[in-house]
Order: C-alpha cells, then structure tokens, then sequence
C-alpha cells in the first residue's frame, strides 16, 4: 500500500471500495431481476450514476495503490 | 471537513499523475471502442502506449472544429461521431452557444452528468457551500450547460437551491430578499447589475447577508472580483470550464488562484507557440484539457484556447493539484489593431479597477478608411455632473493609452443605454468583417 496514506486510511479506503464494489454488483444483479421493468432499470440507472463517480475518487485510488 | 475527497485533493503529485494516466488509458482504450471519431482518429494509437505525461504528446489535438466536423452530418444526429455511450442512454442535451460558428452538441449520460456533478461539487465545497446555505440562482437555464452543474451539485451538498430564472431583476431581488439567500451563483456581469439595482432599491447590498458567490460564464479578472467583493461585501470565487470539458478548475478559500480539479482532469499548459513545452510556473500557456471519467462524450486534449498562467504546485489549504493564477483571455479574442495586440480584457481590468463611476462600458473595433478605429462606449453612474464627465474621459484616454498602448475615442452614454447582460456578455464588438 501507499505509503503517502496512512495505514488507517488505507485500510478503510479498502474497506470502502469492497462497498462500492457490492453496491455495483447488487444494482448490476436488481437490473437483471427486474429486466424491463421501469421502476427497476431507471432507478438503477441512476444508483450506478453515483457509483460510478465514487469508483472514480476512491476505488481508482485503490486500484493504484494495490 | 475541509475537503470534498480528501483522499484525493491531498495526494502527492506524482501520485495524481499516476492516477490520472491509468484513467486516461482506460478513456482511451473505451474511445477507441465506443466512439466513431476515435476509432477514425486514432487508428495507430494504443492506449497502453501511454505511460508518461510526454508520451500523452503524441496524440492530437482536438478542437472545436474537429467537433463540428465529426457531428454535422454524421449519425446518431446531433452527436455524430463523438457520441461514446447507445444514444438511448443520453438523458441530457446541452449546447455551446455558437458563436464562433456552428455549436457543438454535448450528450450526457446519466453516468456522465453524475461525473459532471460531482466536479461541481468540489468546486462549490472547495468555495465553501455548506448545507446550510441557501442558494439562489438568478438565471433562466436553457440548453446551455451554465448553472445546471451548480444547481444539481449543490442540491447534491445539501444546499437549499431557489431557481430564480423567470423573474425580472427586480423579481429576483425581492425573491432573494425574500428567502433571506446566503450565496448567489451568476454572471460576474450580472453580479455588478444586481448589485447596482439592488442600490437603486435605496438597499445596500452588503447588508443583506450574502456571504458567498460563484461566478460563471464570463471571464472574471480580479479587478472585477474585487470590485463584487466590495460591493456584497461577500466571498466571491472564479472558475473556468467549458461546455465541452465541463469546468476544470476553480479557487479555493485563499482566492489566489484556481486548483486544477484533479484527478478528474488531465490539464496540459503549454507554450502557446509549439503546443509541445509544458510552460514552468509563472509563464502564459494554452490550457489543453482531458476530462477523465466522462464516457458519453470522450475528450481528449481538447484545446480551450484559454490563456493561462500557470501557478505554483503548493497552496497554504493544502491542495496538492496544479494552479493556474490567472485567466488572461482566450488566444482566438487576442486581435491586432493597428498593428498592435489586443485583448478586451485588459480594458475590463481597468474599467473596474480604476474607474469604479462606470456602470457599463461597450467596445467597438471599425476599420474607418485605410485605419482601425476603437472606441469605448462607457455609461457612468447617474447624477454625474459635467465637470466629472469630461475629467473621466480624460482619465480613462489616459490610462487606456498606458495600458494597451492604442488611442481610444471615448464617448459617454446615458444611463440605461447600454445592455445588461446575464450570460457571456457582448460587450466587445469586432465589426471590420474579419479578425487579423
């Protein structure tokens, strides 16, 4: 790990991204269950809007550090 | 907490380089995929190539032009070949202005304009807006990009937002007023208006508790953000972006200069002349943008025609991107006149630095004959006298010629007389029929 970031923050930066990682894959598997129903697809649409800009400032730092 | 990511904006630099590679070789490798512009354009290309920022050298530019050519005409109408997600994914139309010609249509993907969000995000924390500010926007959004970022992103804060679009200046006061608003997102033009009709309400605006205020859409030298300082007695913070890039950089607390918005964006300033030399700190460049997460409209190196000066990779809030500490123009508004080079922002500077009795002010190139002719149309305060009026004239002569080293024909307006302008004001008007 990167040792510009402490251990601490390291490990919950970890533990963050195994998070964001589940909450992706819950909506990914939601989006299958619900394939063609709107209130499902759109929703999940935007859950993974939002993921996608956590992935962008903490597990892509992860990712490096790794 | 001082910081939007703190992970992040506290990263050593060669660690936010680091990141920022890995980004732009996956954008790359997904370009090359999912956008027909890339796949023409950048054939001999391979993202794994790229593994330092002099290799990122070797790709091409891309220009406004080049985003014309690769969406008129093609398909999926409007966005052409520089659409990067299926077009039923595209949940958001904006749109450049036009006016250096035929705009450029930008689709959002959800995702996208969730990416676009959260870099307003940290430009309006890193200003410091809060949840419990609320927020009030004097401006009728339309299909341009302006204001829907710092809507949503400050909702996103937490911030209570009130939309003040339909109203009339006097409207929008008296709504501001209303709600008792802490911070204002406008034109720096608009600012000075809503300042200037909020005195004429026989109201002082500095004590009416607005605290902070971001700019957008104009340019903003300091003179101008001293001048809105003064005038609110608030917070005032500058920006700069782009329909196409999204905004870029923005000031922090120490309002110095404006942070490079790492590592959402990959930002070359490079010596005007070569576009090859990454100019050192202290020096003028052109800043050359790659926004780094933003797949329904992939960029990379997008040529801003913004002229830059590059500032000192430390800053006492703590931020370790890169600044800029300031915005002197764009390189297609620098034009000769007689021979001599010009930017209208150096009037702008000097009206609003020196001359706090003009209200508005109008520029007009002519070529009059054989000669270019400039002149300065500027409309003082109400109520002053003539002895005044002809000891500003020769004021502003005076320090015009120091300035910009042209003679100006100066001529005083009525009150009223010139526009008032809430986004990208006109107020420099080239009419000799073609730049030179």
């Amino acid at each position: 790990m990167n040792d510009t970031i402490g251990v601490k923050e390291a490990g919950a930066l970890k533990e963050m991204k195994k998070r964001i990682d589940r909450i992706e894959g819950a909506a990914g598997e939601l989006k299958e269950l619900g394939d063609g129903v709107p209130v499902v697809e759109k929703n999940v649409r935007a859950i993974l809007g939002l993921t996608h800009a956590l992935k962008f400032g903490i597990s892509d730092l992860v990712d490096m550090m790794d | 907490m001082e910081y939007w990511n703190p992970f992040t904006e506290t990263l050593p630099r060669e660690k936010l380089i680091e990141l920022e590679l890995r980004s732009l070789r996956d954008l790359l490798a997904y370009a090359k995929e999912h956008a027909a512009f890339y796949r023409e354009k950048y054939n001999d290309i391979n993202p794994e190539d790229i593994r330092s920022l002099d290799d990122i050298r070797r790709l091409p530019f891309i220009d406004k032009e080049d985003l014309r050519a690769a969406q008129e005409g093609r398909e999926p109408f409007p966005f052409g070949a520089m659409l990067g997600v299926p077009i039923e994914e595209v949940s958001a139309f904006r749109q450049t202005s036009g006016t250096t010609g035929r705009p450029v249509y930008v689709p959002e993907s959800t995702e996208s304009w969730q990416w676009r969000v959260e870099v307003w995000c940290h430009i309006l924390w890193m200003a410091g807006f809060r949840e419990t500010d609320r927020v009030f926007v004097p401006f009728g959004y339309n299909v341009y990009v302006a204001f829907w970022e710092g809507h949503y992103a400050a909702e996103k804060l937490g911030c209570e937002v009130v939309p003040g679009g339909a109203l009339d200046t006097r409207g929008r006061i008296n709504k501001m007023l209303e709600v008792k608003a802490t911070a204002l997102m406008n034109t720096p033009t608009y600012g000075l208006h809503m300042a200037e009709s909020v005195s004429n309400m026989g109201i002082d605006p500095r004590g009416i508790g607005i605290k902070r205020m971001l700019c957008a859409g104009e340019p903003l030298p300091p003179a101008t953000r001293t001048r809105l300082e003064e005038v609110w007695d608030a917070e005032v913070y500058d920006h700069i972006g782009g329909t196409e890039p999204c905004a870029w950089a923005a000031m922090c607390r120490e309002r110095t200069g404006l942070h490079i918005i790492e590592p959402f964006f990959l930002v070359e300033v490079l010596d005007a002349q070569t576009m090859t030399r990454e100019v050192e700190e202290g020096e003028l460049g052109v800043a050359a943008v790659t926004p780094l997460g933003r797949r329904s409209f992939p960029l990379i190196r997008f040529n801003t025609r913004d002229v830059v000066k590059r500032g000192p990779d430390r800053c006492p809030c703590g931020r370790t991107s890169m600044t800029i500490t300031e915005v002197t123009g764009r390189t297609d508004e620098l034009c000769k006149v007689r021979g001599v080079l010009f930017t209208p922002v150096s009037v702008e500077e000097l009206i609003r630095g020196e001359f706090p009795e003009i209200v508005e002010y109008e520029l007009l190139l002519e070529r009059k004959g054989l000669m270019d002719e400039i002149t300065l149309k500027v409309e003082p305060h109400e109520g002053i006298g003539l002895e005044q009026r002809a000891d500003l004239t020769k004021r502003l002569s005076e320090r015009l010629k120091v300035k910009t080293n042209l003679t100006f024909r100066i001529s005083l307006v009525k009150s009223g007389e010139l526009p008032r302008y809430t986004l990208k004001s006109r107020r420099f008007k080239d009419l000799r029929g073609c730049r030179r």
